[in-house]
């Protein structure tokens, strides 16, 4: 069956949206998905900036206003409401399927 | 030519991006740098440097366009935040580089790659199927006139330009297809095996030149071949207009390249403007010079 637009997220961008538990512009985003992921998981600047873009296209995330005196500064952007929403579903099924596996996991090893 | 500046036919699609990124790793570690991406690329002779570059589909790029956008301007500043620097692009391929080995490739997600090829490579098409529709409708008006005049020749020898024309341009649009299909294709299975993308290489590109090769070919034996019929079939008027149209276009076959890479702007405006106005005047110049040249001569002969 095929995935509904975003009603369930790819691992970059759970990491992505991860990432965004405070404003952050993108190359701070990069960084800090790569630290959540222990090093595990690297995502390239134009990787990063489509997926800015459907979060932001479907109301996920939203472009934080850039204070008085700092309109040159990189784009920062914040989780909206709605995304933090999408995130709280996508780690809850997550922990659900571990949890699903882990009898059985437990039973091969 | 410069002996610091170098010229390379280098004719690709959205598909061979990594073996022309490859190709310009090879210049840069040869003491060539890339400065202009464009089917012809120009280098400029450099130290020979361990480069990686990255030939991208910016995804905010408009097809056919030489203009970046300020969102194609914002995704160049993301690339660059994450330490690759912007060298050129030709319409939605962009060129980066870097020097870092721990700069992350600017595609990590291969689904969005074939996402980014396969929306790419629709707009391109698009773009292309509007002067083959017109030299298709060009080739009905022709015949319509042909039915009229009942076997003019040059009316013959344009139609059949026009038709042949037509054929191998949609030869080309359909064969491009088929090739991004197939990488496509390829690309979405490696994906379904949790493998990387394979990536295209130096025989793409060879393959991508054959058919450019030969598409420039036949569209100059066409062409020569028209101008054969019409030369021969024709008097001195049509024979003037000929050499006029054909010196014509050999100033601005040389300058509408360089024109159509500068960035849209009141001053790109003008200069398009005067090069169309500047081809008009040669023509009716060259027109009425050849027309009294051709004409004394028919008079001597005759």
């Amino acid at each position: 069956m095929p995935r509904e637009a975003l009603s369930s997220l790819t691992e970059p961008m759970y990491y992505v949206l991860l990432a965004l538990n405070r404003p952050r512009c993108g190359i701070e985003i990069m960084a800090r998905a790569e630290e959540i992921s222990r090093g595990r998981l690297r995502i390239g600047p134009g990787t990063l900036y489509t997926m800015l873009a459907k979060f932001e296209d479907n109301g996920l995330i939203a472009l934080v206003p850039p204070s008085p005196g700092e309109s040159g500064k990189r784009k920062s952007y914040e989780m909206t409401a709605k995304g933090a929403a999408l995130l709280k579903q996508e780690y809850d099924r997550l922990k659900r399927q571990a949890e699903d596996g882990k009898a059985i996991m437990e039973e091969l090893t | 030519m410069s002996k610091d500046i170098k010229k390379e036919f280098l004719p690709f699609g959205f598909s061979e991006l990594d073996a022309v990124s490859r190709r310009f790793e090879e210049r840069a570690a040869e003491g060539w740098m890339l400065k202009t991406l464009d089917t012809t690329c120009i280098y400029e002779r450099t130290l020979p440097r361990a480069l990686r570059f990255n030939v991208v589909l910016c995804p905010t790029a408009e097809a056919g366009s030489n203009d970046i956008s300020e969102k194609s301007h914002e995704f160049i500043r993301l690339c660059e935040d994450a330490g690759w620097r912007f060298v050129d692009h030709r319409g939605a391929a962009y060129a980066f580089f870097t020097d870092s080995e721990s700069a992350p490739d600017i595609e990590t997600d291969d689904l969005e790659r074939v996402n980014a090829v396969r929306k790419a490579g629709k707009q391109n098409r698009t773009l292309m199927t509007l002067p083959l529709a017109l030299n298709g409708l060009n080739a009905l008006t022709q015949l319509f006139a042909l039915i009229d005049t009942r076997g003019d020749v040059l009316r013959i020898a344009l139609f059949a330009f026009l038709v042949i024309a037509t054929i191998i341009s949609l030869i080309g649009i359909l064969a491009d297809r088929k090739r991004e299909n197939e990488w496509c294709e390829r690309a979405l299975e490696s994906i379904g095996a949790g493998e990387p993308i394979p990536a295209s290489g130096e025989e793409d590109l060879a393959a991508r030149r054959r058919i450019a090769v030969l598409g420039i070919c036949s569209a100059i034996l066409l062409t020569l071949a028209l101008i054969a019929v019409i030369w021969i079939k024709g008097d001195a008027p049509i024979r003037a207009s000929l050499i006029a149209a054909v010196l014509t276009a050999i100033p601005v076959a040389l300058l509408a390249p360089g024109l159509a890479r500068k960035k849209r702007s009141k001053g790109k405006t003008a200069l398009t403007v005067l090069l169309i106005i500047g081809a008009l005047i040669l023509f009716v110049v060259l027109f009425a010079i050849f027309g009294s040249v051709l004409h004394a001569f028919e008079e001597i002969l005759a």
